[in-house]
């Protein structure tokens, strides 16, 4: 077939189409939806892995590492090295490091371990080599953007600049857990240097030991206690305790062999990432590999070769950034699975409905001698031109729909100013558009040749014969679509009874031996659940969809507005057949929506609550240092309640725990879910806790209850340590409090393993702890402020307040915080949920209009004939939108409902992604905002009645004469 | 009997396109009683004729008069108003309404009218005695035989009283036994004062008029007296 062939043949095949666009209108819809969502959720999600990836490289500590080959260099030649590499523009700064990166020395048959350890002699003298381990910087680190990245979460500052005095930056946790603060001066610190046999016949013998000891060594700075980009940097673990290299300097001459030996140091880079190509993950290995190289080369020693040897850490944080973003891929697949079959059933059926449609061209074209080819000729031409005009269109939506999912702050939220981000999306994107259009070719092609040949294959007699019979599909023949809808709204009910409102109790399912946690259950219910409930809903639709405007016909028909059309109404509701489609489509869409908009909703509001959790108030305060500044806070007008928040670390049997100090006159004004209690309710709880008796009270996390099997009424020990620096005796102490509550988690970040007390218990503790040397007045000292500001105050403004207090070091402001939610790393949640819900929307209001309009034209000669015999054209329309109501109100109602058993059914899959994304750990519970879903289904219902009355324009406007003409 | 004039044209053109003229200048006059046959070749614009009498479209040029009011200048709603009370349409394809009873077909224009329940029922229970459809009126419509389907239509065309009857073709679908009891049933509305205009090919059919009009390249060419039709 020559090219003016082809080009001809597709002339003819493009005016065909403009000829009888009305037929072809669901068919284009499904081929643009489908290459639009396919190409744009890869684009998409490609933009996603590169901004993740970015991320991750911003906020790396370091993307290059270097160490000693030759024992015989050292600490300093890595200095030295670090000099010479300051000018390079592709570096932004570097540092020495000595510190544990676990070097294992392989001998014949034993290998060895060098550990660095220190112990806190004073503070912690029964630990024999503790978890404390040291880390000796050089006094730059503090400049670097190396120590930004955890300096961002430190009390007091990264200050290891004197090269003089004896000064460590410590973790939150060995500050809690012997009450040191910003000030506080450490009297002994051991540092050990051991080597170890590890493995071998000698194992777990001490080979070497050298211990220095630093004296009044003063905490400068506290650090919480992850560091690192998720974590992913083991090297700034909690647990490190950083001190200035000066000091091995001035201590350490027998442990600077052993370091050297074992090449205990590296030199830290981090890369200047605008020198790189950050969107290419592989070219921009290479470049970090030939920045290593390149230092190499200036490290050359005697020997003519490198004498240090450099690591690529990124390439290392690149599998489970990998497996990451298959999990995200993986997950984006099935968020938008439903959507594609969904695009993939409108362009099949709208290929069928124009097949439908040209039933007696066929024939007539049969008549008059074409063979089967010929006519299967004309309609694939026509279809491969629709399908490169729909794929057309379908990839340059996709674009921009990808921007605008892209640019998603919430859940229907937008930032579309940022351009920047625009550019992103606009590249040509090969692999996007290669893909969606061999799909949707693909079964565009399946679908042309089924069922093409279905209609060519009629006869001729039953191609020209008016009217066509509708069979029932297999399921609704089978009534198979009861028992899947039945199925998926038990899973949802199931699902609502054991996991939404715990109706069943743990010990229930312990009496009966039965874990719903496992493997099979979730497939049974939740994955069969979801699938049965959604594809059950949409099948029975048309059942539903005809049945109770059935019932309902009679008191519908009688209404005023209606009577004088209603024989006619009834004349169409029994022709239900045309709409059976619709039904499926809207059941089907639009219970997607309502799967979106209730996970979207849900979803900002676990985020909220998450942040009100971490925060606890309007306020939350950090100082540098524990005192009490409740009246230097209250000093401000705006300020309603200060409450401190002091802790003390303890134990439990064999549980460590950090016990909070709360006022109970104010717990009550916190942000305190009633969620979060168990057992007995909040209120009542503060009731009790307010009430003084003989034991103190306290309310514990739910963890650490399961951990110690404790439950309301029990009477624990909490254990603390008393030091006792003048006697250096150290011994234990206890305190038995009774519990009265127990909680998820309490305001202030205060977490499951935690436990709740008043100021009292916690003086009495503190008491403890101090030998009984300690007197407080009313003012309990805290590091920690929880501040409710009074209402209507400018809460921005009040918390620029709150900086400029002495000894501050952090607020969080729950408002503000919340309404930057959208710009924190959600992971493209928010951005694929308003996805789903936009594109099920426009999916259902292009098939509605798609439908109507056929369904419209078929009706074209009746409503023809009604008018000849005097119907108004407001009867004619009064005359559709009664036909067609009830039906679509029945759909949407029933999509809805379907709509809301998937939210529940899916509601443990959104779950595990946010906790497996480390989203936070409240649960998830599922909220209704009820408004949403009734303008969801009125947005649906009004698109569906528009289409109608709109289709039905042409035919009130029609040529009579035509119309009626017999022909 | 009263002989008030129903329909007129005068000077009737009617044009669909600067090419096409289809109508040209056609003078008619029907009065009431009165039951014409309209005759002619294919293309001689028989049908452009009724349908602008059944106020389905508009001249191009001339005028028409229903019930002695002109309605060249009536919008749209007053057209259809002049179709629900003052004209009867009967089709060769009947176009009843499927799924519907013979008797609810009848219904619709009084329906359409404003008036329903009983008033209505009996009303279409009346007009379908009148065809002897009486014993079917529950029937759907798909259940009744061609001649059967049309004597429903002719009592839904009936339903409001009009003044005029216009029939396109009406037995065209149908075996001579029916086509002549329709035929009857016309001349017995003749002979009550209503007008009846038929367009139909069948010569004998036509010849059971009182009038035949021939209708030949836009052109009113004759007026026959039916005796003198050729079969």
């Amino acid at each position: 077939m020559g090219i003016m062939n082809i080009l001809d043949s597709a002339f003819h095949s493009f005016q065909s189409i403009l000829r009888n666009k009305r037929r072809s209108t669901a068919m284009i819809a499904g081929i643009i939806l489908g290459v639009s969502i396919l190409s744009g959720i890869i684009i998409y999600t490609e933009v996603l892995q590169q901004e993740n990836f970015e991320s991750i490289v911003d906020s790396a500590e370091y993307e290059v590492s270097f160490k000693v080959i030759e024992s015989i260099h050292g600490e300093s030649h890595l200095w030295d090295v670090s000099s010479l590499i300051q000018n390079d523009v592709r570096i932004e700064s570097s540092t020495v490091i000595t510190g544990p990166r676990t070097s294992v020395f392989d001998n014949e048959k034993n290998s060895f371990v060098l550990t660095l350890s220190s112990e806190l002699e004073d503070l912690d003298p029964e630990s024999e080599l503790s978890a404390f381990t040291p880390l000796f910087v050089r006094d730059n680190f503090t400049d670097t953007s190396i120590s930004d990245k955890i300096t961002s979460s430190i009390v007091g500052s990264f200050n290891l600049t004197s090269t003089e005095t004896n000064q460590t930056v410590i973790p939150e946790i060995i500050a809690t857990q012997f009450n040191l603060q910003v000030g506080s001066i450490i009297e002994h610190i051991n540092i050990t240097v051991a080597e170890t046999v590890e493995r071998g016949p000698s194992a777990g013998v001490p080979a070497k030991s050298e211990t220095f000891t630093l004296e009044n060594v003063e905490v400068t700075g506290i650090y919480s206690s992850s560091g690192g980009a998720a974590g992913l940097f083991a090297n700034f673990e909690s647990s490190k305790l950083y001190f200035n290299t000066a000091i091995l300097d001035r201590f350490g001459e027998n442990v600077m062999p052993l370091i050297n030996e074992y090449k205990y140091q590296y030199l830290a880079v981090k890369i200047n990432s605008n020198e790189f190509t950050i969107t290419d993950l592989d070219l921009m290995n290479t470049e970090i590999n030939t920045l290593i190289n390149d230092i190499s080369q200036l490290a050359i020693g005697e020997s003519g070769d490198t004498t240090i040897e450099g690591t690529n850490e990124i390439e290392q944080l690149l599998g489970p950034f990998e497996i990451l973003n298959v999990l995200l891929i993986i997950f984006d697949v099935i968020l938008v699975l439903p959507l594609v079959i969904l695009c993939l059933y409108l362009l099949s059926f709208g290929l069928e409905l124009a097949l439908e449609e040209r039933k007696r061209e066929i024939g007539i074209f049969k008549v008059q001698g074409a063979d089967s080819k010929q006519i299967f000729t004309m309609i694939r031409n026509e279809s491969l031109v629709l399908f490169s005009l729909g794929a057309t269109i379908g990839y340059l939506s996709s674009i921009f729909g990808a921007w605008i999912i892209g640019s998603a702050t919430g859940f229907m939220e937008f930032d579309l100013d940022n351009i920047n981000q625009f550019n992103q999306f606009v590249s040509f994107n090969v692999a996007a558009l290669v893909t969606s259009v061999l799909i949707i070719l693909a079964v565009l092609t399946i679908n042309v040749y089924k069922k093409g040949r279905e209609f060519i294959d009629l006869e001729v007699t039953e191609a020209v014969q008016r009217g066509s019979k509708i069979k029932k599909g297999f399921f609704r023949r089978n009534n198979l679509d009861i028992f899947m809808v039945a199925y998926g709204l038990l899973a949802g009910l199931i699902n609502i009874l054991i996991w939404e409102t715990q109706f069943f109790e743990a010990e229930f399912f312990k009496k009966i031996n039965f874990d719903p946690n496992t493997f099979i259950w979730t497939l049974i219910i939740d994955f069969l659940g979801i699938i049965f409930l959604w594809l059950g809903a949409a099948i029975s639709g048309a059942r539903i969809a005809k049945w109770l405007p059935q019932k309902s016909e009679r008191l519908f028909l009688s209404l005023p507005k209606l009577k004088n059309v209603a024989l006619i109404i009834r004349s169409g509701l029994k022709r239900r057949g045309d709409i059976d489609n619709l039904v499926f489509i809207i059941v089907l869409t639009l219970s997607i929506s309502t799967l979106a908009g209730i996970q979207g909703v849900t979803d900002q509001a676990l985020a909220e609550d998450t942040l009100e959790y971490n925060i606890g108030a309007d306020y939350k305060i950090t100082f540098s240092s524990r005192s009490n500044r409740s009246a230097d806070i209250m000093q401000y007008t705006g300020v309603k309640e200060v409450m401190e928040l002091p802790t003390v670390s303890a134990s439990v049997l064999s549980s460590s725990t950090t016990v909070y100090g709360m006022n109970p006159d104010i717990i009550s004004s916190l942000l305190w879910h009633d969620l979060g209690f168990e057992e007995v309710s909040l209120e009542k709880a503060l009731a009790d806790f307010k009430v003084k008796g003989d034991i103190p009270k306290v309310m514990i996390g739910t963890l650490l209850a399961e951990e110690l099997t404790a439950s309301i009424g029990d009477e624990i020990n909490l254990r603390v340590k008393i030091a006792d620096p003048v006697e250096n005796v150290t011994d234990i102490a206890r305190l038995k409090v009774k519990v009265i509550g127990t909680f998820n988690h309490a305001p202030g970040g205060v977490d499951q393993d935690s436990i709740v007390a008043n100021y009292d218990t916690i003086t009495e503790l503190q008491s403890l702890i101090a030998n009984n040397t300690l007197v407080y007045d009313d003012q309990i000292p805290a590091n920690t402020y929880l501040v409710n500001a009074k209402n209507g105050v400018d809460k921005n403004a009040l918390e620029r307040d709150f900086t400029s207090l002495e000894g501050y070091n952090e607020i969080r402001n729950v408002e503000r915080e919340i309404s930057e939610i959208g710009q924190e790393n959600n992971y493209g949640i928010p951005g694929l949920l308003t996805m789903m819900y936009l594109t099920s929307l426009i999916a259902s209001i292009i098939s509605a209009f798609a439908f109507s309009a056929i369904i419209m034209e078929r009706r074209k000669r009746e409503f023809a004939v009604l008018q000849t015999v005097g119907a108004t054209s407001t009867q004619i329309y009064t005359t559709a939108f009664g036909e067609n109501f009830l039906v679509m109100l029945t759909s949407v109602i029933w999509g809805t409902i379907a709509g809301l058993g998937l939210s529940y059914l899916m509601n443990g899959f959104f779950a595990f992604i946010g906790e497996f994304l480390g989203r936070g750990e409240l649960p998830r519970t599922i909220v209704l905002e009820w408004n949403t879903l009734i303008i969801n289904g009125l947005i649906i219902l009004v698109g569906m009645l528009s289409a109608t009355l709109i289709s039905v324009i042409s035919s009130v406007r029609q040529d009579l004469t035509e119309a009626t003409r017999t022909i | 009997m009263n002989t008030e004039l129903k329909i007129q044209t005068t000077d009737l053109y009617k044009d669909f396109g600067p090419d096409v003229q289809v109508l040209k200048g056609i003078d008619l006059k029907i009065k009431s009683g009165d039951f014409i046959a309209l005759m002619g070749p294919s293309g001689s614009g028989k049908s452009t004729l009724l349908n602008i009498l059944g106020a389905l479209i508009r001249g191009t040029e001339g005028e028409v008069e229903i019930n002695g009011r002109s309605i060249n200048n009536l919008n749209k709603k007053e057209l259809t108003l002049i179709r629900r009370h003052e004209i009867g349409w009967i089709f060769q394809d009947f176009n009843l309404l499927q799924n519907l009873t013979a008797i609810e077909n009848v219904m619709i224009p009084l329906h359409l009218d404003g008036m329903t329940g009983k008033n209505a029922t009996e009303k279409a229970m009346k007009l379908l005695e009148r065809v002897d459809l009486a014993d079917r009126a529950h029937h759907l419509t798909d259940a009744l035989s061609g001649g059967q389907q049309q004597r429903v239509a002719i009592a839904r065309a009936l339903a409001n009283d009009p003044d005029i009857i216009l029939a396109d073709e009406p037995t065209g679908n149908l075996d001579s036994e029916s086509g002549k009891s329709i035929i009857n049933l016309f001349l017995e509305l003749a002979k009550e004062g209503k007008s009846v205009l038929m367009v139909s090919h069948d010569v004998a059919l036509a010849n059971s008029a009182h009038k035949v009009y021939v209708l030949q390249n836009g052109k009113l060419v004759e007026e026959i007296d039916s005796m003198e039709v050729e079969i």
